[in-house]
């Protein structure tokens, strides 16, 4: 049985089977949790061993105190309870275990633009943890970590990806953490209209690459609800407070700083992947903090890689910017050669593949780069 | 996809000892076509399927070991991925995405990654590892060579279970590969 099947087998029961428990005030001893919490604690655990270490996580381990960071701030009355992890992962999701860690894909981190923003997700994470939704739903959530721990029969990142698709939360419990999670990050001192942004921001970009309902939202309430009900709850300014101490903090230049090596992994793996249409959306309205060059030689890869009527042209042009911007970025001059190459260049192909090698004498690519070279001879 | 539809037809096909759709290669030297005006020759005692798509071969078991030989060309002007006027480096390019977007390994390492010649015609060579990160070691290994000549693209490629099995049957998949005769066709 495939683990999704597993699954909504799983959230069928747990229709059946919801119970209203009452929230986590403080840090939960697990000394004191009942049987079948405990038991949903223990086989979270054992996934969180078999994932930590893995070549699943991204290993930047000042990302993941930055993100800890945010996290122990919005909910500093629960001593750590709260553990956040970055999944590398492209997709455009988020979800919680019931024993409190939290999964943040890179592709989402790669979206939000400030620390407010990520401090609504981590905010809505969270309160599934001290709201005890898991155990609300506890046969969804048992048939996820059953699933999961098939990880010799099922690739493991299959599992997450069935485990984050249906972390089986109802759209009660979804509503329940927007607003809690909302009311963490306004006391936390974070501007409440970053709430709006950061769902504004991820439905551009899913319109961006023409995706339908990007995982985080799949079991959630309907994307416009959503953001009308966090416009519903910023409150309005009190008379004589303006400015910054009204808004609330937003940390771009902290956001920005943490997450920039994520931030460039997300895109080089997009261009690996060949997924053009995203890196366009990103480099249109994400502030990546990229140099002019990166930012020109990533464009132009992205529309070789689309191919459609002109692109080819546009893209040579981008990597012409690239080179005058940066003489020194190899992979632009790569990227010149071979686009006029294909454009009949020859010359200006030979010029820019040598100027690679030069600049990149061991690059692992040095085989395909020499044989273009050699074709090219005149 | 469709390579895996046809591994999963030959494993059906290899319950069925009557069927006449699974040939045994029954000696050394035997020349098959292979699809596109090509010809090449496959291991002694291996069982194969020939089918639209291409050929699929196994020694016992294709979850085991599985050998395929696949030419495609594109269907229409907007089939960039069977273009056979790619270049070496952007076929591997294609192949890599694909081994990494495939969404059923989470791990893909490239072992390597180089030009190849396929019959004299200019292409590339990729072999990579697939793990899933709980198991630390990994799962399967492939290669697979290519290269665009005449309408399409020619594609040899070879999956085992990674370590000993792989490399046993390696040496098959190099001999396969030298075997392979192009048609004459003008270049793409």
């Amino acid at each position: 049985m495939s683990a999704r099947a597993l699954c909504l087998l799983g959230a069928a029961a747990a229709a059946c089977g919801g119970t209203e428990v009452a929230p986590f005030r403080v840090r939960p001893e697990r000394t004191a949790l009942e049987h079948q919490e405990s038991r949903l604690w223990q086989r979270a655990d054992e996934f969180e061993r078999s994932v930590d270490g893995s070549a699943l996580l991204v290993p930047d381990d000042a990302l993941r105190q930055y993100l800890q960071g945010v996290l122990d701030r919005l909910y500093p009355e629960f001593d750590g309870a709260l553990r956040v992890r970055v999944l590398r992962s492209p997709e455009v999701n988020a979800f919680t275990f019931p024993n409190g860690l939290v999964f943040v894909h890179s592709g989402i981190l790669s979206l939000l633009g400030n620390e407010a923003q990520v401090a609504t997700l981590l905010g809505h994470e969270g309160a599934h943890f001290t709201h005890r939704h898991a155990l609300e739903q506890r046969a969804n959530v048992e048939n996820a970590l059953y699933v999961a721990m098939f990880g010799s029969i099922i690739p493991l990142g299959a599992d997450l990806l069935a485990m984050s698709s249906i972390s089986g939360f109802s759209k009660g419990h979804e509503r329940e953490a927007d607003r809690e999670g909302f009311e963490r990050m306004r006391r936390a001192g974070y501007d409440p209209a970053e709430s709006v942004a950061t769902f504004r921001r991820l439905l551009a970009h899913a319109e961006a690459v023409n995706e339908e309902t990007p995982l985080f939202f799949a079991t959630h309430p309907a994307l416009e609800e959503r953001i009308e009900s966090f416009e519903a709850m910023i409150p309005r300014p009190v008379a004589g407070q303006t400015g910054a101490a009204a808004a609330g903090e937003r940390g771009e230049d902290a956001y920005l700083a943490a997450t920039r090596a994520v931030r460039h992994l997300a895109l080089e793996e997009d261009l690996e992947r060949r997924a053009h249409a995203s890196v366009l959306a990103s480099l249109a309205f994400v502030d990546a903090r990229l140099t002019p060059a990166e930012a020109s030689w990533l464009r132009g890869e992205a529309l070789r890689q689309r191919a459609g009527a002109g692109d080819l042209e546009s893209a040579r042009d981008c990597f012409r910017e690239a080179v005058a911007q940066d003489p020194g970025l190899a992979a632009a001059h790569r990227a010149l050669g071979r686009a006029s190459a294909k454009l009949g260049n020859s010359e200006e192909a030979r010029t820019h593949l040598e100027r690679y090698l030069e600049l990149a004498p061991a690059a692992p690519d040095r085989a395909y780069v020499t044989a273009e070279l050699v074709s090219l001879r005149p | 996809m469709k390579l895996f539809a046809l591994a999963l037809s030959l494993a059906a096909f290899a319950c069925q000892a009557t069927s006449t759709s699974l040939v045994r290669v029954d000696g050394p030297g035997r020349r098959i076509a292979a699809g596109g005006g090509s010809e090449l020759e496959l291991p002694a005692g291996w069982v194969y399927h020939s089918g639209p798509d291409g050929i699929v071969a196994a020694r016992e078991n294709p979850f085991v070991h599985l050998l395929t030989f696949a030419y495609v060309e594109p269907t229409g002007p907007e089939d960039k991925d069977n273009d056979p006027r790619q270049t070496p480096a952007e076929l591997a390019e294609q192949y890599v995405a694909k081994a990494k977007s495939s969404g059923g390994w989470s791990h893909v390492e490239v072992v390597s990654n180089e030009p190849f010649a396929l019959d004299g015609r200019p292409g590339c060579r990729l072999h990579v590892r697939l793990s899933s990160p709980e198991q630390r070691e990994p799962a399967r290994e492939a290669v697979l060579c290519a290269a665009g000549h005449g309408k399409g693209i020619y594609k040899l490629s070879y999956v085992a279970w990674a370590g000993e099995h792989f490399a046993r049957d390696l040496p098959l998949f190099d001999a396969m590969v030298a075997s392979l005769q192009l048609p004459d066709a003008p270049a793409p």
